[in-house]
């Protein structure tokens, strides 16, 4: 199953960079321009993803058996990469230490960490090395 | 040989010593923790060299790559979980003898058959990267164009189960080296207006988010089952004199089996394992053993052989400037970081960092050995630490080292992006890899392209005729033609197996 999103999404990218270098100037083959590589690279590529595609979908019809991801695998991720974005966005409004001990502890609680107390402690004591690491040995200005 | 010495007397000071000690031992505890790999260690270890002088932090990243290595060695000996393909064959005899109580022989073997072969492999380096760094200051843009090439085509033959989803991951690799404004033209291409993009996709944001938060995403995300691991008693460190002595063959055919392979481009390292393996199996005076109770030549050979490998794959990185696997692109990058392009120009121009690196090669190596006899027992500890805890702090230190690569938080939407991506594609059998090193070749190919397309008039066929670019370029033409036919043959085969 994530094969064949992976072999589709693969081929939707490679078409929309090949429709996107038409755009660009390919030059002649003595004099080459912008456009040279890409237009080589993006017809190759959904020449090749096209070919893949079809291989994948016939592969997966002759076996029947589907790869995948469970469900709570899939809630998992959501949850990291809600929580990563929202990190993120946050790093620039609360600042470094606040943002990445708030994510941190929620990180910890999606890994299914008993208890508060203990992954509070964690959080505030990692970052606050982290902090000390970067801010004040190296010299790094944090966000 | 005076700039070796003087390559030791830098690399000797205080401060450079401590840094491979502590690259050695970062390294070492980094590939302990499964699936992380080579090329994730370094990828999650890159920020901390900030601060550092730079032949410091290239000596530290060197300490890294030998620790990496070996700490790959110690799970899958002890927990039959191998770090990485290099270490998949150690798993086969290492894990039997682990379960007969010989787990600390087995990483002793693994330990001086890896810092023997490594050693080896070093002097290699020291005899061939400036040889063949000089040969290269002859060579124009078509050959570092056909090198380039011919070294991606092979990695995409060898890696992965499918020769064409690799050559797609090296060809999305491609377009994502094409990304932001182009440096032959000034024009800026598929940056839809972004300012964020106009600068490119940083290769090193990419391998981040491919091996490091891709595999904390699988970790973290996915059921986990607890790891069952062998203890190590400290009486049973040591190898038998039984056992070094059938060790000794393994690990000098082992080393230079691994040497020769490293210098193909791709996951040379890994082949060279399973030949040692192969070759040792045929010559073993004890046949019975191999799959039984494990062989210690099946130990020392393929960790003998991974090392020297890896050792060898240094060669065209340090005089070509071109890294063929995905964990020497990232020392690449690590030396990038600290702005030093290795390639031709490195050993006439900065013989310091030159010699200072290859002899701190082989002080990294020794103080790999000096240091992971006694402690194994403290690294196979990790393996115990909950990785409930230790994931999301992985997390951390990639989504904080990410940020201060560029200051810029983009990136790290980026880094998100693409820790999906190789998170899927680790479930769906595509190779990371390729991709990888798409991107970071990508510029350089398609710079050595136009300016050979216009020393060659446009010709393709004026560059086919140059000596060397002649013969890599229709060596890459047999390759993909090869796959090709291959592949056609098989599909006549089972067409007429299943008729």
């Amino acid at each position: 199953m994530v094969e064949k999103w992976l072999s589709g999404g693969f081929l939707l990218v490679s078409l929309c960079y090949a429709y996107f270098a038409t755009d660009l100037n390919f030059g002649i083959l003595a004099k080459p321009k912008a456009g040279f590589m890409p237009n080589i690279v993006g017809t190759l590529a959904v020449i090749l993803c096209s070919i893949n595609l079809f291989v994948t979908l016939k592969k997966k019809s002759e076996s029947g058996k589907e790869d995948g991801i469970d469900s709570s695998t899939a809630f998992n991720i959501l949850l990291f990469l809600a929580g990563t974005a929202i990190y993120i966005f946050a790093l620039d409004k609360t600042g470094y230490f606040i943002a990445t001990t708030l994510y941190l502890f929620y990180l910890l609680k999606v890994t299914k960490t008993s208890g508060y107390l203990k992954p509070a402690i964690v959080s505030l004591s990692v970052v606050s090395a982290f902090y000390v690491c970067f801010e004040v040995l190296l010299g790094v200005v944090l966000p | 040989m005076t700039m070796l010495f003087q390559g030791f007397a830098t690399s000797l000071e205080f401060q450079n010593l401590l840094a491979a000690l502590i690259g050695v031992t970062l390294g070492t505890v980094a590939g302990v923790l499964p699936g992380i790999g080579i090329s994730g260690t370094i990828a999650l270890l890159l920020p901390i060299s900030y601060g550092m002088n730079t032949l410091t932090a290239l000596i530290m990243f060197s300490g890294i790559y030998y620790g990496a290595m070996y700490g790959g060695s110690i799970t899958s000996i002890l927990v039959n979980v191998p770090g990485e393909g290099a270490s998949v064959v150690t798993c086969l005899e290492g894990h039997l003898m682990a379960k007969r109580g010989r787990a600390g022989a087995a990483l002793a073997v693994s330990a001086i058959g890896s810092f023997i072969a490594g050693t080896l492999g070093v002097v290699g380096i020291t005899l061939f990267a400036p040889l063949l760094a000089e040969a290269a200051l002859a060579f124009g843009p078509p050959e570092y164009f056909s090198i380039a090439l011919l070294g991606l085509v092979v990695l995409t033959n060898l890696s992965g189960k499918s020769p064409l989803q690799s050559f797609i991951m090296a060809l999305v690799g491609l377009m994502i080296g094409t990304v932001g404004i182009d440096p032959m033209t000034a024009i800026s291409r598929f940056t839809f207006g972004s300012t964020n993009l106009a600068k490119g996709l940083d290769f090193i944001i990419i391998v981040m988010g491919m091996f490091g938060l891709g595999e904390v995403i699988a970790t973290m995300c996915e059921k986990q089952t607890n790891v069952r691991v062998e203890k190590v008693k400290s009486r049973d460190l040591y190898p038998t004199m039984k056992e070094i002595k059938r060790s000794i063959s393994p690990i000098f055919r082992g080393g230079f089996i691994g040497f020769f392979m490293g210098l193909i481009p791709g996951p040379s390292a890994t082949i060279s394992t399973f030949i040692s393996y192969a070759v040792e199996k045929k010559l073993s005076k004890n046949p019975d053993e191999w799959g039984n109770v494990g062989a210690v030549e099946g130990v020392a050979g393929p960790e003998a052989a991974n090392n020297a490998a890896s050792a060898s794959q240094m060669i065209p990185l340090l005089s070509l400037g071109i890294p063929f696997t995905s964990s020497a692109a990232l020392l690449l990058s690590g030396f990038m970081i600290h702005g030093i392009q290795p390639g031709p120009m490195l050993v006439s121009t900065q013989p310091i960092i030159f010699w200072g690196l290859i002899a701190s090669m082989y002080i990294g190596n020794l103080m790999c050995l000096v240091l992971n006899l006694p402690m194994v027992g403290v690294f196979a500890s990790l393996l115990r630490v909950p990785m409930n805890y230790l994931m999301p702090i992985v997390a951390v230190i990639t989504l904080s080292g990410a940020y201060v690569l560029n200051f810029s938080l983009f990136d790290l939407y980026i880094l998100m992006a693409f820790g999906l991506l190789g998170y899927l594609m680790q479930k769906s059998g595509f190779e990371p890899a390729p991709l990888a090193i798409g991107a970071f070749l990508g510029p350089q190919l398609e710079q050595g392209l136009m300016q050979a397309m216009v020393i060659c008039d446009g010709s393709l066929w004026n560059m086919m005729t140059r000596p060397l670019a002649g013969v890599m370029l229709w060596l890459t033409v047999i390759l993909i033609v090869g796959v090709i036919l291959k592949k056609v043959v098989s599909l006549i085969w089972r067409k007429q197996g299943g008729d």
